[in-house]
């Protein structure tokens, strides 16, 4: 089994999880009580202009068809329109303009993450048993435990509120100012990025010394190589295997996160989106919000995989 | 394939006298006095004392080994016999002691003078699967190490490979396997190989077989015997199976809690062992001989994280006096080639 092999195997199965996916997606909605018609129609509808809306919109047809029709309207680029929100503008432009600032804000969280959890993780490793893996140790405890809500307060108290370095609200859009984006876009990464930071520290602590005892690094230093030989070649390349699986695991919590995220720093992204949607009622919108989640999970799970394969042979072979 | 071995042996001995040339009575590695200890973090003795508290894994242990020889180094597990190995091959940093090699001390020598000598001294590891680094094929495995020490030119390298799996009882083919499509046998066979590319004068061989299936054991054992009589390698082999050890080894030392307490040649050793501890393990096997006496394993086991002064066997020994208790007996030769350390060996 050859690597093209495991890669067509990969992605027919996340093309498979996205059709289940979006077919629950898509059923939950229909199951969730009021009629979108009414929403639509408001008070002034009468038995007559819900029948005929019904009609219109294929939802007098059984539920597979019903979804048969969204399956290929999203297919071809179509997700419908907004009923409620925004002056009932199609949801594709609605996404255009939020999910760039959701992608920015989870990217910039997720790389604050990894460098911190690379330094920190590596140090306590190699430190181990000394002060400086004590000390990562606790901070990364302290980063899991801290409710990201919280932790963002304290951020916007500290840094926007006491120090003014940040702006305590709101959002420069990338596509405004890319200075501007890193800037403003700084507290709310870092509120998402601490709990994955102190997961990805300890993952890679753990592996690294787990590694470290491999009897093929005790080999290689026993020709001689040069310590930081080993340590990228034998001890880092392997362990770092864990950590990208974890890292991967952890993206769908960082949607959970940026819900809440967005809300206290008031950010229009897809959080905010699905949030106020919801409150709304505004179906369709919620179902194409979930349906970008899902997608957008299962594409980094797929990285994921794809990763993980070109640095560990026994996947493929 | 023996006019091909004696070459090769040649070619292993002139690498060998090229790097240090030296006497051939002196022996190939001779170790004095070493002591390996290591710093206890935690445990009750090390929170209740004011300094910090050592473990003597090797307590001033000195043997030789001659060339072409196989010491066996036989003992309980936590007894310091890997911790001999690796300390030879400079894993661990001795306390104090020399280990020397070729006539050259290279007990206090830094990492970039070092490196010359390594390539003389190779290991084989126990777990055989994770000797090797699961990322790289066994092309890789061997190549980096040869590529490092500038062995041979890098047009020979392939070649060179494939004589050392020919060597260990591989195929040319098994080059483009990963670690995990093999089995533990020819990983092991994969390992040995790794050590032979290197031309080395000693190979420290650590538990090698006890992590293999029993049938696969005897050949891995045969291709130790055959990498002896036919490259005239020295092997020390590490193990904690006794018949292994006779099988395989000319010499064989006995380890207890760091100290060697007796070193004979493999016949007298089983047939007339001198000290207790060897007797209680020739018994604990069904050796012929006397059998185990019921005091022998009575009694407390020795700690060797308090710092006791007597002789290591003493709260389990049948034999013991009341100056036992003073100081760890001192090596005394009984016999050419059988070294003991007990005050009472003639009154067994």
């Amino acid at each position: 089994m050859g690597f093209l092999w495991y890669l067509t195997i990969r992605i027919g199965g996340a093309l498979a999880t996205v059709a289940v996916g979006s077919f629950l997606i898509f059923l939950i909605m229909k199951l969730a009580p009021g009629d979108p018609a009414l929403a639509v129609l408001g008070e002034s509808a009468t038995p007559e202009t819900i029948a005929a809306y019904h009609k219109e919109f294929g939802l007098d047809e059984p539920i597979l068809v019903q979804f048969g029709i969204w399956a290929k309207m999203v297919l071809q680029g179509d997700l419908g329109k907004s009923i409620a929100l925004a002056g009932k503008f199609p949801i594709k432009d609605l996404l255009a303009t939020r999910l760039p600032i959701t992608l920015f804000i989870g990217m910039y969280g997720l790389v604050i993450a990894v460098v911190i959890s690379l330094i920190a993780g590596t140090a306590a490793a190699l430190r181990h048993g000394k002060l400086t893996d004590t000390v990562a140790t606790s901070i990364a405890v302290l980063g899991i435990s801290m409710p990201d809500f919280w932790f963002s307060y304290v951020l916007i108290l500290a840094f926007a509120l006491s120090l003014d370095w940040f702006p305590s609200y709101g959002f420069t859009a990338p596509g405004e100012s890319w200075i501007g984006a890193f800037h403003s876009g700084f507290l709310p990464a870092l509120a998402i990025a601490a709990p994955m930071a102190g997961v990805f520290a300890r993952i890679l602590r753990a592996s690294l010394l787990e590694t470290a005892r491999r009897e093929y690094v005790t080999a290689a230093r026993s020709y001689g190589f040069a310590a930081p030989f080993v340590f990228v070649h034998y001890v880092f390349r392997n362990a770092v295997i864990p950590f990208v699986t974890v890292l991967g695991l952890q993206v769908r919590y960082l949607l959970g996160g940026v819900v809440i995220i967005e809300r206290v720093f008031g950010i229009s992204g897809m959080g905010s989106l699905m949030v106020d949607a919801a409150f709304a009622r505004d179906y369709p919108v919620v179902q194409a919000c979930a349906l970008t989640f899902l997608v957008g999970v299962l594409f980094v799970n797929l990285l994921v995989d794809i990763v993980c394969a070109l640095l560990d042979p026994r996947r493929t072979r | 394939m023996w006019e091909e071995g004696a070459t090769f042996a040649a070619s292993c001995m002139a690498m060998v006298e090229k790097a240090a040339p030296v006497d051939k009575n002196t022996p190939l590695l001779s170790v004095r006095d070493l002591l390996v200890r290591f710093k206890l973090r935690d445990g009750l003795s090390a929170a209740l004392s004011r300094g910090p508290t050592y473990l003597k894994a090797v307590d001033e242990v000195s043997f030789d080994i001659g060339r072409g020889e196989v010491l066996g180094l036989v003992g309980e597990s936590g007894s310091g016999k890997t911790t001999i190995g690796k300390a030879i091959l400079r894993l661990y940093e001795p306390q104090s002691g020399s280990i020397v090699v070729n006539g050259v001390d290279i007990t206090r020598m830094g990492d970039r003078a070092l490196k010359r000598y390594r390539r003389d001294l190779q290991m084989v590891f126990q777990d055989p699967l994770s000797s090797l680094n699961p990322r790289h094929t066994v092309r890789t495995s061997l190549r980096t190490p040869l590529l490092l020490h500038k062995i041979c030119p890098p047009s020979e390298v392939e070649k060179r490979i494939d004589e050392a799996l020919t060597r260990s009882g591989l195929s040319p083919v098994f080059k483009a396997r990963y670690p995990h499509e093999l089995s533990g046998g020819q990983l092991q066979r994969v390992a040995i190989a790794r050590a032979l590319t290197m031309s080395p004068g000693l190979v420290v061989a650590d538990e090698p077989v006890s992590k293999l299936d029993v049938s696969v054991r005897a050949q891995i054992l045969n291709l130790f015997k055959d990498l002896q009589t036919k490259f005239g390698i020295s092997i020390i082999f590490i193990t904690h199976d006794l018949r292994v050890a006779r099988y395989l080894c000319h010499r064989i030392g006995v380890m207890y809690f760091g100290k060697l307490v007796e070193i004979a040649p493999v016949e007298e050793l089983f047939t007339a062992p001198k000290h207790p501890y060897t007797k209680a393990l020739l018994g604990t096997v069904g050796a012929e001989g006397e059998s185990l006496d019921g005091a022998q394993v009575a009694g407390e086991a020795f700690n060797p994280a308090a710092d006791t002064t007597g002789c290591r066997y003493y709260a389990r020994c049948p034999m013991r006096v009341d100056r036992c208790k003073t100081a760890h007996p001192p090596m005394e030769t009984i016999k050419s080639g059988h070294d003991i350390a007990c005050y009472e060996w003639r009154r067994s």
